[in-house]
């Protein structure tokens, strides 16, 4: 945790630096009172404070002490990634291809290629759950779920 | 392992293929599939209900041969609704609910898209505007108010729901006429402003009559002016504010706009169907339940009224110094 | 009028076979949108606005009232199986839920969130049957000012919230601060980091950060584990499916507390459900002999939110049948379906329409009643649910999440905001800081920095606004103890250590 504390104070300080820079084009007071720049920036200075105690405690904390990785395994970051990509891609396509083959392609993808599954009780589960879904939220609560260009 | 691939490959060429496929199709006899009419506002709201209860009507009386269905895309005060139905140019499979905000976000934020960006299909009704304060206060007319707010300007608070919003303009268009200053103060929303009215928390409150005069009824509030040219029918012995020496007239306008360029057969459809709709039953009942005041425009009536309305709103907001 | 002979005629009209059959769609419809994440009960009702048309209004209010407290019971269902908050107001039952579903107790914790939901909602009506009237004119006297001292006093709970790490706990309160700022500034509307993105302007779609740090990033953390150990299984059976003997005694407490509180916030029409449950869960680990264990798994985490959410429901009702102002969303679309149905709520609505009004108000008994027998035949049919394997869950947890999410704006923009806090969620679990102080941040933000600056605007900028007036200062005061409290104990017991106990 040392070494993972320390980049993080890092980078919430730059974040905080950040937010107190942006503030300043807001003004910090209305007529009476703070205005819309106050919060913002004084939320960015305590959190500069809080990310840069947590950096000094993280370089006071003995080396030794132990120190485990962020991710003991690299190899979890396979399937971790793939997750994020397909939801990724997934919401980035949802418009064009509509919900129901959406959806259907991103749990086949996550059964099939990230978990692994057996060809049939993917296409069933995805096919199972995509029209569920779509019975649910968009024929029962009459949702507007995304349609593709073919209308459905 | 293998397998896995070939699945990948199989869902990139599903995705591949199917936003490879244009639209198809050209438009027949209007309207042949069911119509969208886009709320700008959450579902509950007073545009929401106005929608609903449109699209049912429709339905029961058969107006057009196809559904009407309610989307609400709220957000940004309208900006997402305006945004999302103003790129669906030429496509009259869309509608969109339009009240001030429609005129009035667009000259806030500064947007691309415009009231030019849409068809006007139809005004129906005006939503009235009251001041009310407090049973126990000590204004009894506007006339008490305006002297207490020459002496203490910036002391009399009024409770409203956003600056450049419909009571935001109200309260100015009374600064204006009375050339006083009054003390903004922005709440959640018009139930919260109406609760800190009653706990003695502000000092006036803008709201609409249907509120207004139940809790007047109720001896909670005292309505002192109405923001209209004339008295109000339901409520003919609230003065309007002219009475009262100050020329403030407000009113927000409940109507429907659809994308630009629609062909000119479904906009008459439409428009035709919607003036049958003001005649049915459900639309009388509504009007009067709200307190609204009738007022049908059609198509063309209706865009030289928002051009009007979009120059005197620019007008007050600048004034106001909402825009820079 | 006597409240007995009143609610008496009450039962009369809602016993009536129609009434009785609406008010059991209305408490089904309702259980099921709580289910569904994204979905809430403004939505709920809204949708059935239409379809009541043809109906009475006493129905058509008694089936949407239904749908209201029946998604209260609804929202647990998800948090505690799957850690996907069904509603904003059920957010924190995932923290403890979740947990015990994972220890194989899905069972109890399902169980124990409907009886709860059971006796806060009951208790709720119960109090606005007789105390509505004097109840109202106390939430009037709620300004600015005591907003203010409310919600500060709430925010200063995110010290009870946060894990091992104290610093990372208030780390992430400020986080969801930052969060909330995004948007237009409600008081002077101007733009706060928008990026010029139409989207941003009413700020980060709560439900999508909330899905995002708890619902996505379970499962990204959860891949890193060996599928079969995610949950523990355990024999369906009458005793492991309903809360035991000692579940019952460690929660009737909470309960109790907890309807009340959750009763009062939801009177004031400034709060709601999402703050009753957030201040419901803060106080019963402040007042816990063992606050160390919330968060790990025990029924008190789910006994006290849930608890509170209904009341807050039910208190909800009093403004709005009392004075026609509504409490929350939901009331709202309430408000516009009276509306509709040509029944203005107001102070006359008891004297004029007492019929509607006490048959509502009796409706709300017997739904209650039937959502629990609803809701724990389902206990076990839900907690079977866990023995699908984690494997086939987990892209049903994806998709569903994705879907409420975008079903709560109906745009694909939500579902981005889920994205990116669920990578910021996932990040955040791997470095050990908890995720609960943030949406409470963000919840809480708004309504901290709004009432703030009303009180300043009306005071013109004086301060003493916020100690000149009994509640506020009260509230104020209260705020400042439990802030400082935590840091004067701290100084006190490391005076008390010896100087070689004491670490770096």
């Amino acid at each position: 945790m040392r070494r993972a504390d320390q980049v993080t104070g890092i980078i919430v300080l730059v974040f905080s630096l950040t937010l107190m820079e942006g503030s300043r084009r807001l003004p910090p007071s209305a007529t009476f009172g703070p205005g819309a720049g106050f919060l913002p920036f004084w939320l960015g200075a305590l959190m500069a404070v809080l990310s840069a105690l947590l950096l000094v405690k993280a370089c006071l904390q003995p080396v030794a002490s132990a120190d485990t990785a962020l991710f003991p395994n690299r190899r979890v970051l396979i399937p971790v990634g793939a997750t994020i990509g397909s939801l990724a891609a997934y919401i980035l396509v949802l418009d064009r291809l509509g919900f129901l083959l959406g959806t259907g392609l991103l749990t086949a993808f996550l059964l099939g290629v990230v978990e692994r599954e057996r060809w049939f009780t993917t296409v069933l589960v995805a096919v199972l759950n995509a029209v569920g879904l779509y019975v649910v939220f968009h024929l029962l609560l009459g949702v507007s779920l995304p349609k593709s260009v073919l209308g459905f | 392992m293998r397998t896995h691939w070939r699945l990948s490959v199989a869902i990139l060429i599903a995705v591949g293929l199917t936003m490879g496929l244009g639209n198809v199709g050209e438009a027949a006899k209007f309207p042949e599939k069911p119509i969208t009419l886009v709320v700008h506002a959450s579902a509950g709201g007073g545009s929401d209900i106005f929608a609903r209860t449109l699209a049912a009507a429709f339905e029961k009386e058969k107006l057009v041969p196809q559904p009407i269905v309610v989307e609400n895309k709220p957000g940004g005060s309208g900006a997402i609704a305006f945004a999302y139905v103003g790129g669906k140019k030429k496509d009259p499979y869309y509608l969109l609910t339009a009240v001030t905000s429609f005129l009035t976000t667009p000259i806030l934020r500064k947007s691309q898209v415009t009231y030019k960006d849409f068809t006007p299909i139809a005004n129906f009704a005006f939503d009235e505007y009251v001041v009310i304060v407090r049973a126990e206060s000590k204004y009894k007319s506007m006339k008490d108010i305006v002297s207490d707010a020459k002496a203490n300007p910036k002391r009399i608070t009024v409770g409203g729901t956003q600056l450049g919003s419909s009571d935001s303009i109200c309260a100015y268009l009374i600064e204006k006429a009375a050339g006083v200053q009054l003390n903004y103060i922005v709440f959640n929303s018009g139930g919260e402003v109406n609760a800190a009215l009653m706990g003695g928390h502000i000092d006036i409150a803008v709201a609409n009559p249907g509120e207004a005069l139940e809790l007047a009824k109720a001896n909670k509030v005292r309505t002192l002016g109405v923001f209209s040219e004339k008295r109000l029918a339901g409520a003919p012995d609230v003065p309007t504010l002219k009475e009262q020496g100050l020329n403030a007239v407000y009113v927000q306008n409940r109507g429907l706009v659809a994308p630009a360029e629609i062909p000119e057969e479904a906009r008459k459809v439409l428009e035709e169907a919607l003036l049958k709709y003001t005649k049915t039953d459900v639309f009388k009942k509504y009007v009067k339940e709200n307190m609204l005041s009738e007022a049908w425009m059609d198509g063309s009536t209706f865009g030289k009224w928002l051009d009007g309305e979009h120059a005197r709103y620019q007008e007050v907001l600048k004034a106001m110094g909402l825009l820079k | 009028m006597d409240v007995f002979q009143n609610i008496l005629m009450g039962f009369r009209v809602a016993l009536s076979f129609q009434n009785l059959l609406f008010c059991f769609v209305g408490v089904t419809l309702g259980t099921l949108i709580g289910v569904l994440p994204g979905i809430g009960p403004v939505t709920g009702v809204a949708i059935l606005i239409p379809i009541t048309f043809g109906l009475n209004p006493t129905t058509a209010i008694i089936t949407m009232a239904g749908v209201y407290y029946g998604a209260m019971y609804g929202g647990s269902t998800t948090s505690i199986l799957i850690n996907v908050p069904g509603e904003s107001s059920s957010v924190m039952t995932t923290l403890d839920g979740y947990q015990m579903a994972r220890k194989g107790r899905a069972g109890p914790a399902l169980g124990m969130a409907a009886f709860s939901s059971f006796m806060a909602g009951t208790l709720a009506v119960v109090l606005l049957t007789f105390i509505a009237p004097p109840l109202a004119s106390v939430a009037l006297s709620f300004g600015p000012p005591e907003y203010f001292a409310l919600t500060f006093m709430g925010l200063t709970l995110v010290t009870s919230l946060s894990g091992q790490s104290m610093l990372k706990g208030i780390m992430s309160g400020v986080f969801g601060l930052i969060v909330a700022c995004v948007g237009l500034d409600a008081i002077s509307g101007e733009e706060r980091f928008t990026f010029g993105n139409i989207y941003l302007l009413d700020g980060m779609g709560f439900i999508g950060v909330a899905v995002g740090l708890f619902a996505v990033a379970e499962v990204l953390v959860n891949l890193e584990e060996p599928m079969e150990q995610v949950f523990v299984q355990t024999a369906l059976s009458l005793r492991t499916l309903f809360p035991n003997l000692q579940d019952w005694k460690d929660s009737l407490g909470p309960i109790g507390r907890s309807s009340l509180l959750g009763f009062f916030i939801g009177v004031l029409p400034g709060a709601g459900a999402t703050i009753a449950s957030f201040m419901s869960y803060a106080m019963e680990k402040k007042l816990s002999k063992h606050p160390e264990k919330f968060g790990t798994g025990i029924i008190q985490g789910v006994a006290a939110p849930e608890g509170a959410n209904n009341a807050a429901a039910g208190g909800a009702m009093v403004p709005l049948l009392t004075l026609g102002i509504p409490g929350s969303g939901t009331t709202a679309v309430l408000l516009g379906a009276l509306l509709i149905h040509g029944l203005r709520p107001g102070p006359l609505l008891f004297q004029n329409n007492p019929d509607f009004v006490w048959g509502v108000i009796a409706s709300m008994y017997i739904g209650n009643v039937l959502l629990l027998v609803l809701n724990l035949p389902l206990v076990g049919i839900w907690a079977s649910m866990l023995r699908v394997p984690y494997r086939i869950l987990m892209p049903l947890i994806v998709t569903i999440s994705a879907v409420g999410v975008f079903a709560t704006d109906n745009n694909i923009f939500d579902m981005w905001v889920m994205f990116a806090f669920g990578i910021i969620g996932y990040l955040m679990r791997k470095l050990e800081f908890p995720a609960a102080p943030a949406v409470l941040g963000l919840v809480l933000g708004p309504l901290v920095e709004r009432s703030l600056r009303q009180s300043l605007t009306i005071s013109h900028g004086d301060l003493s606004i916020f100690f000149t007036r009994p509640i506020s200062a009260l509230l104020t005061i209260c705020a400042l103890l439990s802030l400082f409290a935590p840091v004067v104990r701290a100084v006190w017991q490391s005076r008390r250590m010896s100087p070689m106990e004491m670490k770096p």
